[in-house]
């Protein structure tokens, strides 16, 4: 804070303190974990390419090689990690691709993480006819074989991004869900939502303010593993051929990467320039959301 | 004016199959300043009776019969809305296990404000945190520890925050279920105080809860002793459990029985001795006295007959055949 601005407006209201402190310290307990800080430093060296990539190194579908020689060629001065079976190059592609694979995981986990939460909740908080009914579904959804249904979901519904991450994130919620409901189970007869009945507080202020919050870290772990796991099924389904040929991601370049042969010709850039890229994002978030649930878990506060 | 008057009032749980009444004609008084304690066993109906006055019930009891009037004003057949008016500023409550009623991820400042605007959303919010530093203050806890998170606090430190939320809207009544329960003695004894602290300096009438006879003698002025639903004896806190001066003269076995399962200092050093078996299965039907089975002086009468209740001397009953030494 500047020396001048510390009026009485900042000092008489401890909320907006506390709230900063919070996150300092959230923050440095995510550091100060080794493992925390190998993800924040391998998450921020992907995010960092990914989006400032492209703007220094601008991908142009339409720059095919001019010749048989520029195709699948090595890594070189001109295309540092080699070119395409189109002759295009495979790190200007992999820059924008990365962005691709993040939207699509991100926007799936944002799906699945509502709608598991709203419905473990729900569930979890009317017993009865609403948990049953809820639950049935739930169960509906965990049995189904979830790579089929995706495959021919995208099959039926087209190849847009916009379809996988909705395909993604419609089929991956049911896990949360059942993980939310039996935490819920258990918060709901606490003598904390006797207490807050009692204070007069409605059914809707109960789950917002006095349980969900008290299931947060079991959202923000099943958040990582939704997201990893979001990340990981349209990779599998691009590189199944059901990715969107225009918007290529990194399991459409491992996708056309395998077509074209380039394992066999010895092409070892144009596979392993995507495939460690979807490695290293999966494993940075992984890395940082245990850390982050570590250290938000305010039971497991105390013992760092 | 009495602050509490229970009238006959009936509680009974929906079973699978049948019902289960766990509260069966129980009428209580409470006049202004009084505290009163209700003992028993385990699942003899105290804790129902508790979360009934404020209507807190969980969703498979009903309220089957009588009638609950707090200040004057009846509670039952209420609308949830209407209780609300009346829970936290008429009475207020500590549940049992009230020390994991806070929410561990709020910090106790905000809980109890929680209360305050509840119940008085006019109040400004520099006014209403202002009570809420003199509530923490007046239970024993410092002012600069009102930003503490709830597992900050030790057992008795997070209990005084639940008596001082009880006290934030100026209750005439407030029932304590198990305040003292599964805290170590000396936070017991600090509660005690600072409950008779409070009833004096608060005006505050009390319900005590408790199967600590040694916690009920130290606070209340009238007892009531609960089993298996009824009320068995009631009487002054002298006449029923002693004090230094008067003798004890429990009218009923099962209040006899326990103070000899109660271990005391001043009493010759011996084991305790305990009350062998549980109370009956309340979701069968009763025949004679309810005490019967357990009862070391239980007669061929005691089986047959359910026993009238028996004034022993004014304001000292008990609901037994031989209350007043022979058959009546």
């Amino acid at each position: 804070m500047s020396s001048t601005t510390s009026g009485p407006e900042t000092s008489s209201d401890p909320g907006s303190n506390v709230i900063r402190k919070a996150r300092s310290s959230v923050w440095r307990g995510v550091w100060t974990d080794h493992m925390g800080r190998t993800g924040v430093i391998m998450l921020g060296f992907v995010l960092f390419i990914i989006l400032i990539g492209p703007l220094i190194f601008p991908f142009n579908a339409s720059a095919f090689g001019s010749s048989a020689s520029s195709i699948l060629q090595g890594p070189s001065r001109a295309h540092w990690m080699g070119t395409t079976e189109l002759g295009q190059d495979v790190f200007r592609q992999f820059l924008v691709g990365g962005r691709i694979s993040l939207y699509v995981g991100v926007s799936a986990t944002v799906i699945a993480i509502l709608l598991g939460t709203g419905i473990g909740l729900v569930a979890g908080y009317y017993v009865g006819w609403r948990d049953t009914i809820l639950m049935r579904v739930t169960d509906f959804f965990l049995v189904l074989p979830t790579l089929p249904l995706i495959i021919v979901l995208a099959a039926l519904f087209g190849q847009s991004i916009v379809v996988t991450s909705l395909v993604i994130g419609l089929t991956s919620w049911p896990q949360t869900a059942r993980i939310i409901r039996s935490q819920v189970l258990s918060l709901r007869e606490r003598p904390l939502v006797l207490r807050a009945r009692s204070l007069g507080a409605r059914d809707v202020r109960i789950m917002g303010l006095h349980i969900l919050p008290n299931v947060a870290p079991l959202i923000f772990a099943n958040l990582v593993l939704v997201l990893s796991g979001s990340i990981l099924a349209q990779a599998a389904l691009a590189f199944l051929g059901l990715g969107d040929p225009v918007q290529a991601s990194w399991g459409t370049m491992l996708h056309n990467a395998f077509n074209s042969g380039a394992m066999s010709e010895g092409a070892w850039w144009y596979v392993l320039t995507p495939g460690i890229g979807i490695v290293v994002m999966v494993l940075a978030f992984s890395l940082v959301g245990h850390a982050l649930d570590r250290v938000m878990n305010p039971l497991r506060r105390g013992a760092r | 004016m009495n602050v509490l008057n229970v009238h006959d009032l009936s509680v009974e749980y929906a079973m699978n199959p049948g019902v289960l009444r766990a509260v069966d004609h129980v009428s209580l008084v409470v006049e202004s300043g009084e505290a009163v304690g209700i003992v028993g066993e385990s699942g003899c109906g105290k804790t129902s009776l508790g979360l009934a006055i404020p209507l807190l019930l969980p969703a498979n009891a009903t309220i089957a019969s009588g009638s609950i009037e707090v200040s004057g004003e009846q509670v039952v057949g209420r609308s949830e809305v209407e209780v609300n008016l009346l829970r936290w500023t008429k009475v207020a409550f500590i549940f049992q296990g009230a020390m994991n009623a806070l929410n561990p991820l709020h910090r106790v400042d905000a809980q109890i404000l929680e209360a305050i605007s509840a119940h008085e959303p006019d109040v400004p919010k520099a006014v209403a945190y202002a009570k809420v530093v003199e509530l923490l203050n007046l239970v024993g806890i410092a002012t600069k520890r009102a930003r503490s998170y709830p597992h900050e606090f030790s057992g008795g430190m997070r209990q005084r925050v639940m008596i001082a939320m009880a006290l934030a809207c100026r209750p005439a009544l407030l029932i304590a279920d198990e305040p003292t329960t599964a805290l170590d003695v000396i936070s017991q004894a600090q509660i005690l105080n600072l409950l008779l602290e409070l009833r004096r300096t608060q005006d505050l009438s009390l319900v005590m809860i408790s199967h600590d006879l040694a916690a009920i003698k130290r606070v209340c002025d009238r007892i009531v002793v609960m089993y298996a639903g009824i009320v068995v004896e009631t009487g002054t806190t002298d006449e029923v459990l002693g004090r230094s001066s008067v003798v004890a003269s429990p009218a009923h076995p099962y209040t006899r029985a326990l103070i000899q399962a109660h271990p005391s200092l001043r009493r010759e050093r011996s084991l305790s001795e305990g009350l062998a078996g549980h109370p009956p299965d309340l979701s069968v039907a009763i025949q004679g006295c309810r005490f019967a089975d357990r009862c070391p002086d239980a007669q061929s009468l005691c089986r047959e007959v359910e026993p009238p209740t028996i004034t022993v001397s004014p304001g000292h009953s008990a609901t037994c055949h031989f209350a007043l030494g022979e058959a009546s």
